[in-house]
């Protein structure tokens, strides 16, 4: 079975495809959204999901979130007494979702197709891939999320032909993708995005905005405190897309202080966020030859994309009322369901073609001798040309620097600018020459980019005829095969908070969290409904925990619904 | 001649719709997957892309075609821009509803200055009865064999590809897939801005003060219409137009559009070209620009407090001065703006201190290069022309003029005292005459003057640099051991010859002769002397015999010239021991003329 997973920065889902169509498959908790949350208890047990997000408040120093951001890289975060990769983190997340799955179907899914932004770096990509592995699963096929995004959307419209935006506001990243559908056939013209935009970053302006108006250095914050400021400053903001103005308690060490804010400040403050949306736009319209007259719809994704200031944005760039789904965070997991669904060759598909893009400019790291015989170093020969359709081929020839020169270094890179200091690094390789003068020692390099997102470099010197196709060698930040079994086997060492457990320890961890952030009266009642439940819970009575369940978490929802909007 | 292989490949006449061609790589997309057939699949990608971007073309083509009547009457107005007053989703509702009812109505949109444009999809299909007509059978994709890339049909490569029954579109499939469980996408419960018209937009803009940097940054940030990506076109042609009418924006705002809307990217005149601009309204717009910046700048930098020079009274004057000239640009100004000579210093200076201040492409601009290359002819430092000379012609004949009224009226006055003197016009005459000549006089002497100025400056630098080029190249290389060595062997073996020929001193005055040529060219003027003295004293010198001639010649040449070669080089000549050789070498010569001395004296 074939399973399609939205790996996002704050929420994950996944969802099959099946007979009446997308199915998206709930948790433990009946939730279709999973919280990118990973912590780990006092015992040294794992916590996945929406327990370690009300865990996130409390023990900042065992919790982490949005560890999309580091995959890619090596950073490694502690939790408890052990690091872990963001590899790690992801698999983790990952190998609960799937328990999800088994717990709902029976069956354990073999192959999943997963999703990431359109614009990740290869790098970013292949740790998505190992995530899965070590989760293990195997993962095939990426999709960019907003051609995810788009799937739903087309599958749904059924135009006759029609060229279409797609804007996809995560909780971390922006993606931009400009499509074109006609007699089944779905095509990305061109991709654009910013991988570190997302509705994060908009909470982080609440925060700077809240500490800046009570005057508080943000230093002599506890990190506690912070996580505890950060995730109520979080629903406000969920709270400011239905409401024109909110106000709050926010919890420092020493007091209680409210604080208050409009609609309309919020917007005024996230004005350079805002600003930053619009070059990605920009490029994609550039890089497809397309006329913003020419665009029929315009399609908002992403859970962030609920703010009414990003609708405004859109409707003011373009004039016109973009669409979004009804459920904004769940559709880049349908159209990875939908995915799935192709690639199981499901009959219902076999009319629907997609064509992708690579969003980035492949190439190498050359040296160039201009007219005045002055020699340029670290400048960067594109090989493939980003929005260049996929699976793509493509080849340069180049020449040594010097005469006898004995080996060619290959520096692959990805990236916009001319020169590859500002570029990414994906990897490099090396090929000896034959002893040739340099004007006789050509070299093709061939860059093959499939249609999964995986770069082969072909080297061949023509002097001699010899082919080299040689891997490229790791990228520091990547893991190596080795390192991935290594990591496997450790990961299935560890231990995971029994999973029908996880919803009582989020109720308990939420209590706590709402227990904090109270006072007096308040706190009372949650003090006595909590050790209700918990005596409940000792007695192993399934039909006594889930009356004191509902009885404490009804509390909890109007409590926590309480510290909301302003009487207009 | 068989058509291309892209036609080939997707099994197309090369006069193909862009509708066609689409339909038919969809067809064999699906047979060619990316992920199944990589190779397939890129070639056709490639086929399509190149056979999509002909019929694109070739449709735009027909559609300019079309329209020039239409087209040509708009031309004659000022830059017009042909506002796209449909809202967008007009422009789209109207192309689905021009594929499916086929009908050839033209779609609804404001005609703009009476351009009648048609979008192209009008003109793609004929006009044909609301009521489609017989449905072909849909094209039975399995039968298509296996090998990549697939085709269609069964039909070899050779065969001419079959035309599309083009007349509706196949059926479309039944939907499979369930759109309820997708869920809906629908419109954002939010109320759309009111975007002004263009006129109101760049009214607005051109009643800001341009000269306060903050306001117009706030404004251009804050505009609607310039977010909007269809909207802001309209008003930068708007702004344009205005400009090129005569409206004069502050610089800050010239400065802020120009970054904003790209005005001085290499793309800008094709970017207007491409919205319908033409070639004589560029360069109409092109024109108001320059003038328009030029302006905005000149009057920016009038408004600066400071003065430019330090010895100036105050920038006020400076001002008045400035405005004076920027009036005249464009003009050459007459000769006798330049009179006085206290006036001419002091435009200099003043613009040289505003191109110090302001650079010299605002200086360019502001006054234009015919002025400044008047002013700057006409400073007493710079090189002779023929405005100096005719200036100082005006001066001499200004001045010399007056001088002779004087004259004329003291004669005429002396005159009248005696009585009715008859030869007072004679007196007058030669007078004039008198005058006038000295005049000329003066007028061609200042002429001789400027030209020998001329000379020296331009053509005696010029013959020295020729010759110094052509000593280097060709009598440098001859100097070197390599050549002069044999060259002197065979002059001393041609000196021999010659005596044993001629028997006479002729030999001696030969080689003299040749020696003195060599070194003299190449400016060896310390040796010359020597040389001269050596040759003399061969010449006069009881020659013993040829052998003795010849070896005494031969020798002094080839000390003579090692010596020079020794002298001339710059490291050697500091070294002690050459100095000492140059020394013995000049002692030497100095011995054979004490000797030749006292062989004269002892001679007589």
């Amino acid at each position: 079975m074939i399973v399609g997973i939205d790996l996002g920065t704050t929420h994950s889902l996944i969802g099959l495809w099946s007979a009446d169509g997308a199915r998206l498959i709930p948790n433990v908790l009946g939730e279709l959204l999973t919280p990118s949350v990973v912590g780990v208890t006092d015992d040294g047990e794992v916590l996945v999901g929406r327990a370690a997000q009300e865990q996130l408040a409390l023990k900042p120093d065992r919790t982490v979130a949005a560890f999309k951001r580091y995959m890619g890289s090596a950073r490694e975060t502690r939790l408890g007494r052990r690091s872990f990769r963001p590899e790690e983190l992801s698999a983790l997340v990952l190998k609960s979702l799937l328990a999800d799955v088994k717990a709902h179907t029976g069956e354990l899914p073999h192959e999943a197709v997963v999703s990431v932004p359109a614009y990740f770096s290869d790098a970013q990509r292949k740790a998505t891939r190992n995530a899965a592995q070590i989760a293990g699963v195997r993962v095939e096929r990426l999709i960019n999320e907003p051609t995810a995004a788009a799937l739903a959307y087309g599958l749904q419209e059924q135009q006759d032909e029609s060229k279409f935006l797609v804007l996809d506001l995560g909780g971390g990243t922006f993606d931009v993708s400009l499509l074109e559908s006609f007699e089944g056939v779905m095509e990305v013209h061109a991709s654009a995005g910013d991988n570190f935009l997302g509705g994060e970053d908009f909470v982080e302006v609440l925060v700077d905005a809240a500490l800046r108006d009570l005057r508080r250095d943000p230093k002599s914050l506890s990190a506690a405190t912070r996580a505890g400021i950060r995730a109520r400053l979080e629903r406000v903001k969920c709270q400011l897309s239905q409401h024109a103005e909110v106000s709050v308690n926010l919890q420092f060490d020493d007091a209680v202080v409210p604080w208050q804010i409009s609609e309309a400040r919020f917007e005024n403050l996230a004005q350079t966020l805002l600003a930053r949306m619009r070059a990605p736009i920009e490029r994609a319209l550039r890089d497809s030859n397309t006329r913003a007259q020419d665009l029929d719809q315009i399609v908002l994704v992403g859970g962030a994309s609920r703010m009414p200031m990003i609708s405004r944005l859109v409707t003011r760039l373009f004039g016109r009322l973009p669409l979004r789904h009804v459920q904004p965070d769940q559709t880049v997991a349908l159209g990875a369901c939908v995915m799935a669904g192709m690639k199981s060759r499901d009959q219902a598909f076999r009319e629907v073609v997609m064509t992708d893009v690579c969003p980035y400019t492949l190439g190498i790291e050359i040296s160039h001798t201009d007219q005045n015989q002055h020699v340029h170093h670290g400048l960067f020969s594109p090989i493939i040309e980003r929005n260049t359709v996929i699976p793509a081929s493509r080849v340069e020839r180049y020449n040594p620097m010097a005469d006898f020169q004995k080996a060619l270094v290959l520096q692959v890179y990805q990236g916009e600018s001319p020169e590859v200091a500002h570029n990414i690094f994906l990897g490099k390789m090396e090929l000896p020459l034959p002893p040739r003068r340099s004007a006789e020692n050509p070299v093709d390099v061939r860059f093959t980019y499939d249609v999964n997102g995986l770069l082969e470099v072909q080297a061949k010197v023509l002097a001699t005829g010899a082919e080299h196709q040689l891997v490229i060698e790791q990228n520091p930040g990547l893991l190596s095969p080795q390192e991935i079994e290594r990591r496997l086997r450790e990961l299935a060492e560890i231990k995971i908070h029994p999973r029908e457990l996880q919803g009582n320890i989020a109720l308990l961890a939420r209590a706590a969290r709402v227990y904090e952030e109270h006072t007096a009266a308040a706190r009372h009642e949650i003090g006595v409904r909590l050790l209700e439940f918990k005596a409940a819970l000792e007695t192993q009575l399934p039909p006594r925990i889930e009356a004191a369940r509902e009885y404490l978490g009804t509390l909890l929802d109007q409590l926590e619904g309480d510290s909301s909007p302003l009487q207009p | 001649m068989s058509p291309p292989w892209f036609w080939l490949c997707l099994e197309l006449p090369p006069d193909a719709s862009v509708r066609e061609v689409k339909r038919r790589y969809s067809q064999l997309l699906k047979l060619n997957r990316p992920e199944d057939n990589p190779q397939g699949f890129q070639q056709l990608r490639a086929a399509y892309e190149i056979c999509l971007r002909l019929a694109q073309q070739r449709e735009a083509g027909q559609a300019s075609a079309a329209e020039p009547s239409a087209a040509a009457p708009a031309d004659e107005t000022a830059p017009t821009t042909a506002l796209p007053a449909e809202t967008p989703e007009q422009a789209a509702a109207a192309r689905r509803r021009a594929a499916q009812t086929r009908t050839a109505a033209p779609p609804p949109h404001a005609a703009a200055a009476g351009v009648d444009a048609e979008p192209i999809t009008v003109l793609d299909e004929p006009p044909a009865p609301s009521q489609p007509g017989p449905r072909p059978p849909p094209f039975h994709l399995e039968d298509a064999p296996p090998p990549a890339p697939h085709r269609v049909n069964g039909d070899p490569p050779g065969a001419a590809p079959p035309p599309l029954i083009d007349s509706d579109p196949p059926p479309a499939p039944p939907h499979p897939v369930n759109a309820e469980r997708i869920g809906k996408f629908l419109p954002v419960d939010i109320v759309p801005p009111v975007m002004r018209e263009p006129a109101a937009v760049v009214d607005e803009l051109l009643q800001l003060d341009g000269n306060d940097e903050t306001l117009v940054e706030r404004w251009f940030a804050r505009c609607p219409e310039l977010m909007n990506f269809t909207r802001r076109d309209a008003v930068e042609l708007e702004l344009l137009r205005r400009i090129a009418a005569g409206a004069q924006p502050g610089m800050f705002v010239l400065q802020r559009a120009g970054s904003e809307f790209g005005w001085r990217d290499l793309s800008f005149p094709r970017r207007l070209a491409a919205q319908g601009i033409s070639g004589a309204q560029w360069q109409a717009v092109e024109n108001a620009l320059h003038e328009s910046f030029a302006q905005a700048e000149f009057q920016a930098h009038l408004r600066s407090a400071q003065k430019l020079q330090a010895e100036s009274a105050g920038p006020k004057e400076e001002n008045y001065l400035l405005r004076q000239l920027h009036s005249r640009r464009g003009r050459r100004p007459a000769l006798r703006e330049a009179f006085s000579g206290r006036h001419v210093l002091k435009v200099n200076n003043l613009l040289y201190a505003y191109a110090e201040r302001y650079g010299g492409r605002a200086l360019f601009h502001v006054f234009g290069p015919e002025l400044l290359d008047f002013w700057r002819s006409v400073h007493p430092n710079v090189a002779p022309n023929w405005t100096r000379f005719l200036l100082a012609a005006l001066r001499i004949f200004a001045y010399g003029g007056a001088l002779w009224l004087i004259l004329l009226v003291i004669v005429g006055l002396d005159h009248d005292l005696q009585v009715g003197s008859p030869r007072l016009p004679e007196h007058m005459l030669t007078l004039s005459l008198s005058v006038f000549s000295v005049l000329l006089v003066l007028v061609g002497y200042v002429g001789a003057q400027l030209a020998f100025l001329h000379f020296r400056e331009k053509i005696w630098q010029r013959f020295l640099h020729w010759r110094e080029r052509q000593l280097e190249r060709y009598v440098e290389p001859w100097l070197k051991p390599a050549r002069a060595l044999p060259l002197l062997l065979g002059i001393t073996a041609l000196g021999l010859l010659a005596d044993h020929l001629l028997g006479n001193g002729a030999s001696a005055l030969l080689m003299a002769v040749l020696a003195l040529l060599l070194f003299g060219f190449s400016g060896m003027i310390s040796l010359l002397p020597a040389g001269l003295l050596l040759a003399m004293a061969l010449l006069l010198w009881e020659p013993r015999g040829p052998l003795w001639l010849g070896a005494g010649a031969g020798g002094t040449l080839g000390l003579l010239w090692l010596g020079d070669r020794l002298a001339r080089r710059k490291q050697a000549a500091q070294s002690h021991w050459e100095r000492r050789f140059i020394h013995v070498l000049l002692l030497s010569v100095l011995l054979c003329a004490v000797s030749f001395g006292v062989k004269l004296g002892l001679a007589t």
